[in-house]
């Protein structure tokens, strides 16, 4: 009845993923995303969709295999542990240039883990999410809007360079509700994918998905390409936040979760006179690498804040090449970090840095 | 006066996310200060996060008992509810408010207790708040409210609307809100046994609501909300 609507942050994931076009989610339960799937089994069957939940998340990211296989938009979604059972399926998807769309919504771990929000997976999403050379796109949101936003470019950047596309969220911003516009719906359009196997009607040769090749000179030149594709979209689609930066001495660097968290400490921190200022990576991969390179040249410091031990702290230091001290801090394990105790790591290095 | 009309046994259930948690704290506090003896129970055995348990120091202080899940706010997903539930339905001579689970599947709980439920006598009221999805029209609100009653054997008797936006609600988001319950109070034949309002707002919005207001506060800001 309304132009805004208050949604979680798992339905309006699901309900925006809908409005992009996607009529296929296999997927298995797990707190804390659960919600996605529910939404999807009370939706997709009413609109000619597909909701199947699979006997595990191994099948269900093969079933997301076989369905974009055909050329039409499919997903999954789960969290940590879930993820760590679909990744052999997202190198085959990779191997196989399909695009996809997975969502990790972050709980704690390693193992089993905990149910509270985490950022632990930063690691895999961006470095080593299963075998072979490839990457993913990684898209970070940071509130229940921006997930709306970023699901529907999810699947045009799927489609667009042929891979596998990651939305990594935690607990926090799954399970949290927010007013949001919903943007209008969208049909599926098939026609560019000319490569999917949707039956040759008799009419032309037909297509092959694969990711088995033999012979090393043949995958060598495959991996390559897909590496060429990958310099292109770090050239073209790197996104990030800059907030506050321009005359800040101190730079937090956080995603997700913990950059809205970082921004209540800033303005905590301007209020006390420390100038504070914030970079946010949307994309994870590609890390907003210039951004943090231009910021380094009048920051004083870089903070990252994390909900992890410290994962995205490498990029941050490579991104910057190691010209400023790159401090870190930290909760884990489902503990999220509070705008107090991030000011009072502003203050210890602000203090330092008289 | 909710403390003049409301029954000894209100129940809340509807589309989780519609305000059911809030709406029988709020409520339980408001008896409590007009003098009734108060007790909620918190039935919800299916969602781990949002819990009445989160309320329950603002429950002790008024001097509230307040009786949960014993796995509740453990991050244990073990769905066992103690035996005390049943004594308290049976037996509890004060007022009992009951914050049932979401959807029929957190309805499901309450079906076990139907029976002593209906002997007791009961108000269901319908947790409802049109931003909300599957909820947004009276065709999803009645189909929520249906399955509710199927699973829960017992029969709504009233609407608790709350209409919201969280953080950005304001006194129009509320007003514009009002032909939505009036016609599915009208096509439902349950009449509006309150409207849950944020405090700061009752008395801009007061003289557009017929029936009973219920003032809500609003706990604590959390670290990721962004002003």
């Amino acid at each position: 009845m309304a132009e805004k609507i208050l949604m979680k942050g798992n339905e309006a994931l699901a309900e925006a993923a809908i409005r992009a076009g996607c009529r296929c989610f296999f997927g298995y339960p797990i707190t804390p995303q659960t919600q996605v799937a529910e939404y999807m089994a009370k939706k997709l069957p009413k609109i000619g969709g597909v909701y199947l939940q699979s006997e595990s998340e191994v099948s269900a990211i093969n079933m997301v295999m076989g369905a974009v296989s055909t050329g039409a938009r499919a997903m999954t979604s789960s969290s940590s542990p879930g993820i760590s059972l679909k990744a052999e399926g997202i190198s085959y998807i990779a191997g196989c240039d399909l695009p996809a769309v997975i969502v990790n919504m972050q709980r704690g771990g390693p193992g089993l883990g905990g149910i509270q929000p985490a950022q632990s997976d930063y690691y895999q999403a961006t470095k080593g999410l299963a075998h072979g050379d490839f990457h993913l796109i990684v898209l970070a949101p940071c509130g229940v809007q921006e997930i709306v936003d970023l699901m529907g470019k999810a699947f045009d950047l799927a489609d667009q360079y042929r891979m596998p596309v990651m939305i990594l969220g935690d607990g926090m911003l799954g399970q949290m509700m927010e007013p949001i516009t919903l943007p209008e719906p969208k049909e599926e359009d098939r026609s560019a994918k000319t490569w999917a196997t949707s039956g040759t009607k008799g009419e032309r040769k037909h297509n092959i998905v694969n990711s088995l090749y033999i012979q090393p000179d043949e995958l060598e030149r495959l991996v390559r390409e897909r590496y060429e594709r990958y310099a292109q979209i770090e050239r073209d689609e790197v996104m990030c936040e800059e907030y506050m930066v321009d005359d800040a001495d101190i730079v937090i660097a956080a995603y997700g979760a913990s950059a809205r968290i970082a921004k209540n400490a800033i303005a905590a921190a301007r209020a006390e006179g420390i100038k504070v200022g914030l970079l946010r990576p949307i994309t994870l991969w590609p890390f907003p690498k210039a951004t943090f390179a231009k910021a380094a040249e009048t920051a004083k410091a870089f903070l990252t804040v994390e909900m992890s031990m410290g994962q995205m702290v490498d990029d941050v230091k490579l991104a910057i090449e190691c010209k400023r001290p790159v401090h870190f801090f930290g909760r884990t394990g489902g503990v999220v970090p509070t705008p107090a105790e991030i000011l009072a790591e502003i203050k210890k290095i602000h203090g330092g840095d008289r | 006066m909710l403390s003049e009309t409301l029954s000894k046994t209100i129940l809340f259930a509807g589309h989780y996310g519609s305000g059911k948690t809030n709406m029988a704290l709020a409520l339980a506090i408001e008896l409590k200060k007009a003098g009734r003896d108060v007790t909620v129970i918190d039935l919800d055995i299916i969602n781990p996060y949002f819990r009445l348990a989160d309320g329950s120091e603002r429950l002790a202080a008024h001097g509230i008992d307040h009786i949960a899940p014993m796995y509740a706010n453990t991050n244990v997903d073990i769905p066992v509810l103690p035996p005390k539930v049943g004594a308290l339905i049976d037996s509890y001579e004060g007022t009992l408010i009951i914050d049932v689970g979401g959807d029929d599947t957190g309805a499901a709980a309450l079906g076990g207790f139907s029976k002593a439920i209906t002997a007791r006598g009961y108000e269901m009221l319908l947790a409802v708040n049109c931003y909300r999805p599957f909820t947004g029209t009276q065709g999803e609100a009645m189909d929520v409210a249906a399955q509710i009653e199927h699973a829960s054997h017992l029969k709504f008797t009233g609407l608790a609307a709350n209409p919201n936006l969280g953080r950005e609600t304001t006194a129009e988001t509320i007003t514009t809100a009002l032909p939505f319950t009036s016609a599915l109070s009208e096509e439902t034949g349950l009449p509006i046994v309150l409207t849950a309002v944020r405090k700061d707002l009752a008395e801009a919005v007061a003289p557009e609501i017929s029936g009973e207001i219920l003032e809500i506060e609003i706990l604590e800001k959390p670290g990721w909300e962004i002003y």
